[in-house]
């Protein structure tokens, strides 16, 4: 993809949104005995408004640069008109969906387990999951290492002594 | 308000207590640390410690921020000297001599240029705030809701224009902090908006996760999508004291960048990566070396490092008289400032006069421990910087996890940091800075309060905002700042373009 046609699919998504922000502050309560801006529409609608124009001078942006650039005989050079992949390759994305289950995960396990067992879970599988070449019996040590002192140092810090009330996990009660 | 010596006094009984030492001290160690951390930056290291100072008194929490803050700014400079990666954006210029220093076996050399570099401009910095913001706070007093909006609109334009990419993505992306700063009850009738039925709404979306998540959670996203993995060869450190015949050669590169560095820093959402670009273009004009900056001069390592040390004191002139951040550091830390139920402001200067004292103070002592720890440490931070990505990423995104939750004790806000770390994750790989979104969301509230205020009290009528000259200047030096550019390269390129004709 180019940063042109990036930046008109991106243009489009704010007018979207411009488009539903504006129309939700419409549906905002709202009374005409009194000063428009008393209203508590009146600022979201302003902002809508304003993300809609912004929205649409990229669009004309991103359409004009197409158009030079279609208009222009000099060759466009590739490397600069492409953007860089959003994954540099296939093990990259899957470590960011590994990742952010992890993180969407984190809450509910919490509640389950508990905050020492949780931060085990997931600083262990994360250390895992990064570390494609630790295979060998020192390499696990160290990972095993880092997880229990790490987990210990949050639970220090924050369980001890800024005494957090973590959840004790509804599995241990 | 009335201006006396004892504004600079009423904090010091604090400092009888060494907790506050041990704060400061601990914040700039941290700082260095996670500085001189390739990918770790300062404005994500403050964001991701601040829950570390709940339950501590604001006195405390911000002698630890304070240190955090000048310690990370300094820490940049270590692996942009030595691997030639600045620890933070605002260590950029520092690369371009500090580095080919290190290939010529000059690293320590480098650092201890660069940190008493750092340690003069941050002590310049605190003077200058210590001496200017209780002016301005004076002056600020004054502003009614019209100068307010005016000076919001300063400080979003400016983030929109100096963030990467262009105008209108840095002004969208500020839109859209203010847009999430709709969340919550109407400051004005307290009618729910946005909020979903979720409680937790009604007081708006909670800064500091939203922070966390874009600066934080986002970052680290982005390096596992980009499976950035930096090879570092350390050279062991020699000379790093520097003589004083060598420091007096260059005090007025650190004089001139200093001035330069507070006077950026000062300007709202301007901050330390611009003060260090500037003060190395200066040097480039003004230094007896400029034919040679780029291949390895101290001046060029002086430069920068003086200046976005000196950027710290001039960033927090705004946030704490205006209540606008200088910079996206200082966005954070006024979030630190809020969730201790104080709100920066001409105010805090009537009202929190101890904690304001304690502020200059206990920046004072953090640029102490910073220039200290820098000399003596320099050794020991330049081993950090083979740290391993895979053990850094758990780490952070554990943080990011545990700070969250740990400001309202709330699984709800954990939500709200994936949500942000996702959003600044798309936001980023689309090309649009976040920064302005921080801004947005943080100024959002206070810009809207003023405005209706305005608006109400003027019976709707939208020339109150040019009718007040200083309101009428806030609002041209804002139209300035976005349209100048263009305007002046239009005029440029019409001018070139008839001088062309011409000959």
């Amino acid at each position: 993809m180019t940063t042109q046609r990036r930046d008109l699919i991106a243009g489009a998504v704010f007018a979207a949104l411009a488009i539903g922000f504006y129309r939700y502050a419409t549906l905002l309560p709202s009374r005409p005995d009194r000063p428009v801006a008393l209203n508590p529409g009146f600022y979201p609608g302003l902002l809508g408004l304003l993300l809609g124009v912004l929205a649409l001078v990229q669009i004309g942006q991103a359409l004009a640069r197409i158009r030079r650039e279609r208009g222009s005989t000099a060759p466009t050079d590739p490397a600069v008109a492409a953007l860089p992949p959003v994954w540099k390759h296939r093990r990259a994305l899957e470590t960011f969906a590994i990742t952010v289950g992890l993180l969407v995960l984190y809450p509910f396990v919490l509640r389950t387990i508990g905050f020492v067992p949780t931060g085990v879970v997931f600083l262990g599988l994360l250390f895992w999951r990064l570390s494609p070449g630790a295979r060998s019996r020192a390499d696990v040590a160290l990972l095993v290492g880092a997880t229990a002192g790490l987990t210990a140092l949050t639970f220090v810090v924050f369980r001890l002594i800024l005494r957090i009330p973590f959840p004790a996990g509804t599995l241990f009660r | 308000m009335e201006l006396s010596f004892d504004l600079y006094l009423e904090g010091l009984r604090f400092f009888s207590d060494p907790l506050m030492f041990l704060f400061a001290f601990s914040g700039v160690l941290v700082g260095i640390v996670f500085g001189a951390l390739p990918g770790l930056t300062a404005t994500m290291t403050i964001a991701v410690f601040i829950p570390f100072t709940f339950g501590v008194p604001a006195v405390q929490s911000f002698a630890f921020l304070l240190g955090l803050y000048s310690g990370a700014v300094y820490g940049g400079s270590i692996s942009a000297i030595l691997i030639n990666i600045p620890g933070t954006p605002s260590a950029i210029a520092t690369g371009f001599d500090g580095y080919p220093m290190c290939q010529q076996g000059r690293a320590g050399e480098a650092i201890g240029i660069a940190t008493i570099a750092s340690g003069l401009g941050g002590l310049f910095s605190v003077l200058i705030l210590a001496l200017a913001a209780p002016l301005v706070a004076m002056i600020a007093l004054q502003f009614s809701a019209e100068e307010y909006v005016g000076i919001t609109l300063i400080g979003l334009s400016i983030v929109a224009i100096i963030s990467p990419g262009s105008t209108v993505k840095g002004l969208i992306a500020a839109t859209l902090g203010l847009i999430v700063g709709t969340v919550g009850l109407d400051p004005i009738g307290s009618a729910p908006r946005m909020v979903f039925g979720r409680p937790e709404l009604f007081d708006g979306v909670s800064e500091i996760p939203v922070m966390i998540g874009m600066y934080g959670l986002s970052e680290m996203l982005i390096q596992i999508a980009d499976d950035q993995h930096v090879n570092v060869v350390t050279q062991k450190l020699k000379n790093v004291l520097p003589s004083l015949r060598r420091i007096a050669k260059l005090i007025p590169t650190i004089i001139r960048s200093s001035v330069v560095g507070v006077a950026i820093g000062a300007v709202p959402a301007a901050g330390g990566s611009i003060a260090s670009l500037v003060a190395y273009g200066q040097e480039k004009r003004f230094s007896r070396n400029r034919d040679r900056l780029g291949t390895g001069v101290p001046e060029g390592v002086a430069a920068p490092e003086a200046a976005n040390n000196a950027s710290t004191g001039g960033a927090l002139i705004p946030m704490m008289t205006l209540g606008i951040p200088g910079d996206p550091m200082t966005a954070v830390l006024m979030g630190g400032l809020i969730i201790q139920g104080l709100r920066p402001g001409p105010l805090l200067f009537q009202e929190q006069l101890p904690f304001v004292s304690s502020i200059f103070i206990s920046l004072l002592i953090s640029v102490v421990f910073m220039t200290t720890l820098g000399l003596f440490g320099a050794r020991y931070f330049s081993r950090l910087i083979s740290t391993p990505k895979r053990f850094l990423i758990p780490a952070v995104l554990l943080f990011c996890l545990i700070g969250s939750f740990a400001i309202n004790n709330s699984m709800f806000d954990i939500g709200v940091l994936i949500a942000a770390g996702l959003v600044g994750f798309v936001l980023r790989k689309a090309g649009y800075p976040v920064a302005p979104v921080i801004l947005g969301l943080i100024l959002g509230p206070m810009f809207e309060s003023n405005l209706r205020r305005s608006l109400m009290l003027s019976s709707g009528d939208w020339t109150t905002f040019v009718t007040r000259p200083i309101s009428l200047g806030f609002i041209l030096v804002a139209l300035f700042i976005l349209a100048g550019p263009p305007l002046i390269a239009a005029f440029r390129r019409a001018l070139a373009a008839a001088q062309r004709r011409a000959s």
